[in-house]
């Protein structure tokens, strides 16, 4: 162990994967919080754009789960400049998840105590009855992810494991929802059962461990330079200009729209 | 700093502590009397026995909450995220992004289902220019002599006391004019307050711009009331903590004192010798009301930090006997150096070889504190050059990144405005000459005036010169090398898209020119921290404004450097006051220091002779005690009043300090302050009649 991570640090599904992506993107960004110059251009025009009205979904439907007035919502998304987000939001009323039940708990944080480390989530809508526990997560994809992207993910597994742990009563299996409001009938689900949450804990836990042993020189720089096209942090690595794929572009999204949302 | 939870509870404490025994609980006591580890004991039961529930620890500032955000860190608790600190001002904002659609559907904007833009200092301070600079055209405040950001920064003052104490904006010439007992002429003022504030307002209404007055009267008059709202913050919290209830406006003792019924456990701490931050409207009455609300009252009056010769002083300015004390008891609790040094340089030397003297006896470097009602960049820099030559290290403001002197800054936003000739806001020489030489480090700013000597020859650059086109006599002076970075940029610049925001632009002027080898941000840590910061400021700036019709990039871009140079973005968007550096000597502003909730051993006083110890800003457009709950409808402010504030205010600051301080004062005086000049103010004057009538009666006995 190193002393490094602070005391009283929080892991999270953001820096986590931050972690997995670069170890030297987690140093910079988490640990020395240096602020700087990210490559704007190499992002797409319609970057912030597109933040924006996946963070407006998000309020909207969080206002919805709160028992504001839907015909309210409907006029604030209609009047809302980006036209896809009154889309989206029609596409949510008209889904299973708009059904309105008890034990709904709408952008929702809990954390837990992972051998000895603090691990937080925040719930875009977490829910439950005597037979099921429900996550929910709210996506804006301009493409529809692919499962086994979405399977592989920390957020699944931070997710998932903070539910059970937050709430050893809950009952089993957990299912975790992604669903995107482009593609309203398509929503990916996976159910967790006990072997898998112990192999999710495993897998986390080993990743914490890991993080809190390194010394600064072993946060070293990601050998997949498309990791680096969006990153911030490319130009202080000397690496501008990189191709990026739609995973990396992901990962910077979900920071992005984390930040925004001020769920980091 | 001593750990809070280091005190061994007394039976007041312990009582605090149990927010079973007394869930709903009003304590009172001056400073360091043990109040706010009493409210860690009560959370750190809290959290260990109600694990599933959530508790709100309310501040004025998010300096005074370090206490509970240190017990947080450093006992990593799981239940820490059933934790929430905040201000009512990060609460209001929030909550009226969160419950947006209910003040939409009360019609108050004209396009009420429009998204709410909301405004910062800085940018209400834009959108007030837009409206008082025509007024300013056609005659208004013409016997003001402010600058026009502190003009605006006054108007904008004026509506946040409305809105704070809860009264009518539109009332608000009336009641100044009241107080008002000087020349006539200033009553005409008033009225173009009245004119300005009211055209703000209406123009905020129309363009769903939220400034901070307009979000706590929306919080007050809609939010709050509406049942929705409150099933949700009846959900969110079921227990407060509110510490130092004292700093803050009477809008939030209404709130919290209507929040009541509903908690579970509630402790409010008032801090009897507090209201220090009175001018930005806090009220220390206000908040002593809100113990009518509480059945079990606690009076702290222990003292757990200041020495017998301090309590002997705080006893003596407290108690109406002119009893004198003893030079010993002063001279224990006081410190003056035997002599007095001639200017303030060699005082900034004597107090960094005192501090190296009580570090190396044994005082831990974070114990002590130095403090001045003002310090300069030049001053805090100085003294922490000093004392890490000693190996001793220091921790003071962030300081402020200007925009205008910051020389990176100034580079790109120079270099900006010569790739945006559309924006007519072309650079002058010397801002281009500087930016050239920064720019491209082997380019020393004689040459590179040379250069620009060829295009400019009425003192502005409108872009630079091609390099074929330089004389030969010139070029020859210049490296080939050199002369093709200038041309590179020239031709980058050249290039750059009008329609490109400017953030990108400067995102890409960064990484595509200034850190390629052999220019002046090639692996330079800081230039990079500062654009990342440039980058923000604009981002932040542009946010509000982007909504408005033919706001494109170019007009963006252009509204942000105009704005910049008419200094009403004087500093960059930096959190509230954040100290930074290493555990070390704490250099920082007096009030800073008193809102930092903290206690040290050795406490060093520089500028004694300043009035800004006591003294208010001048603001003749607004007031802050006429503007308040307290004042007596009808009653006039006059130069007593005046006086009297100042002597109440330093004595409020003597005594916050003293009840801060576990070891010595250190006084620190020289025959010429910071400024060169010879100050002889009220502390000034305090300290030395201390001193000399305790001489006088020891030579009498």
């Amino acid at each position: 162990m190193t002393d490094l991570i602070p005391v009283g640090f929080v892991f999270h599904q953001s820096n986590l994967q931050a972690f997995q992506n670069c170890r030297f993107s987690f140093l910079l960004r988490y640990i020395k919080k240096l602020p700087w110059p990210a490559p704007l251009a190499a992002r797409s025009s319609s970057f912030e754009q597109d933040l924006l009205a996946g963070s407006t979904l998000h309020s909207l439907i969080h206002q919805y789960f709160l028992g504001i007035d839907p015909e309210l919502l409907v006029s604030c998304a209609q009047n809302f400049p980006d036209a896809r987000v009154s889309g989206w939001f029609d596409n949510f009323l008209a889904s299973k998840y708009a059904k309105i039940t008890d034990n709904q708990f709408s952008e929702h944080s809990l954390q837990i105590t992972l051998n000895g480390s603090l691990l937080l989530a925040k719930f875009d809508l977490l829910s439950f009855d005597s037979n099921t526990l429900q996550i929910c997560d709210w996506k804006s994809s301009q493409t529809m992810p692919k499962r086994q992207f979405l399977q592989e993910r920390v957020q699944t597994m931070v997710y998932a494991l903070v539910a059970a742990r937050s709430l050893p009563q809950a009952p089993r299996p957990i299912t975790m929802h992604y669903w995107e409001a482009g593609f309203p009938d398509q929503p990916i689900i996976f159910e967790i059962g006990d072997a898998q949450l112990r192999k999710y804990e495993e897998t986390i836990t080993d990743l914490i461990t890991s993080i809190r042993s390194l010394r600064v020189e072993q946060f070293e720089r990601t050998t997949n330079l498309k990791k680096c096209a969006y990153c911030e942090y490319q130009n202080y690595c000397a690496r501008s200009g990189l191709q990026g794929d739609e995973g990396s572009f992901h990962d910077w999204f979900e920071i992005g729209l984390s930040e925004l949302q001020g769920k980091n | 700093m001593k750990e809070f939870l280091s005190i061994t509870p007394d039976n007041l404490q312990e009582k605090t502590a149990d927010f079973v025994g007394n869930p709903h609980l009003f304590i009172s006591g001056p400073a360091s009397s043990g109040k706010t580890s009493s409210a860690l004991l009560r959370l750190r039961q809290i959290l260990s026995s109600d694990s599933r529930s959530t508790t709100l620890v309310l501040v004025p500032q998010r300096s005074l909450a370090e206490p509970y955000q240190a017990y947080l860190r450093t006992h990593n608790l799981p239940s820490s995220q059933q934790v929430s600190i905040q201000t009512m001002s990060s609460i209001v904002r929030r909550m009226i992004a969160l419950f947006w659609p209910l003040i939409a559907n009360r019609q108050v904007f004209r396009h009420p289902f429009e998204p709410p833009r909301f405004l910062t200092l800085e940018t209400a301070q834009y959108y007030m220019a837009q409206i008082v600079n025509p007024l300013i055209d056609r005659g208004h405040f013409a016997t003001i002599t402010l600058t026009r950001n502190r003009l605006f920064s006054q108007l904008l003052d004026n509506l946040n006391k409305s809105a704070i104490v809860g009264f009518a904006h539109t009332e608000l010439a009336r009641r100044l004019k009241s107080a008002w007992t000087g020349d006539q002429s200033q009553l005409v003022v008033y009225d173009d307050v009245q004119l300005a504030v009211n055209a703000f307002r209406q123009f905020c209404l129309e363009h769903n711009l939220l400034d901070f007055s307009l979000q706590v009267e929306l919080f007050r008059e809609i939010i709050w009331p509406n049942p929705t709202f409150q099933k949700y913050f009846q959900n969110q919290y079921q227990h407060l903590i509110y510490d130092n209830a004292e700093e803050d406006p009477p809008y939030v003792h209404d709130v919290v004192a209507s929040w009541l019924k509903n908690l579970q456990s509630t402790l409010i701490i008032l801090d009897e010798g507090g209201g220090l931050r009175s001018f930005l409207g806090a009220d220390p009455a206000s908040a002593a009301k809100l113990a009518s609300h509480f059945k079990t009252r606690l009076q702290f009056e222990q003292n757990y930090v200041v020495p017998p010769a301090i309590e002997a002083l705080l006893g003596n300015m407290q108690s109406s006997q002119a009893q004198k004390l003893p030079l010993s008891t002063i001279s224990q609790a006081l410190i003056i150096t035997s002599k007095q040094p001639r200017f303030f340089p060699e005082l900034l030397q004597s107090i960094s070889q005192d501090i190296v003297g009580l570090i190396h006896n044994g005082t831990p470097a974070q114990e002590i504190a130095v403090l001045s009602p003002f310090l300069s960049d030049p001053l805090v820099f100085e003294l922490s050059r000093r004392l890490s030559t000693a190996g001793i290290p220091t921790q003071s403001l962030r300081p402020s990144l200007a925009l205008k002197s910051n020389p990176h800054i100034q580079t790109v936003l120079t270099l900006a405005s010569l790739a945006h000739p559309d924006w007519q806001q072309p650079p002058n020489l010397y801002q281009t000459q500087s930016a050239l030489s920064i720019a491209i480090p082997r380019l020393d700013p004689l040459r590179a005036r040379l250069i620009l000597d060829q295009i400019s020859p009425n003192k502005t650059v409108t872009a630079l010169p091609a390099v074929e086109t330089l004389p030969e006599e010139l070029t020859k002076r210049i490296p080939p090398e050199v002369l093709l970075q200038v041309e590179n940029l020239r031709l980058w610049l050249g290039a750059a898209d009008p329609d490109e925001p400017l953030d990108y632009f400067i995102s890409r002027l960064f990484s595509e020119l200034l850190t390629e080898p052999g220019y002046g941000f090639a692996e330079n840590q800081e230039a990079g921290e500062h654009i990342a910061r440039l980058i923000q400021s604009y981002q932040k700036f542009k946010r509000p404004l982007a909504a408005d019709q033919n706001a494109d990039a170019s007009y963006l871009g252009r509204e942000y450097v105009k704005t910049l140079s008419q200094g009403l973005l004087s500093a960059l968007y930096l959190p509230e006051e954040e100290i930074v550096g290493e555990q070390g000597v704490l250099i920082v502003p007096v009030m800073t220091f008193l809102m930092q909730n903290r206690f040290v051993s050795h406490q060093f006083w520089l500028n004694l002779g300043s009035k800004g110890w006591y003294e208010r800003l001048e603001q003749p457009l607004t007031h802050p005690y006429v503007l308040n709950r307290q004042w007596q409808a009808g009653k006039k402010w006059t130069t007593d009043d005046e006086l009297a504030l100042g002597r109440f205010n330093l004595d409020r600051t003597l005594v916050g300090l003293l009840r801060r301080c576990s070891g010595q004062v250190h006084l620190c005086t020289s025959d010429y302050g910071e400024a060169g000049i010879e100050e002889r103010g009220m502390l000034l004057t305090w300290a030395q009649n201390l001193f000399r009538s305790a001489l006088r009666e020891e030579q009498n006995d």
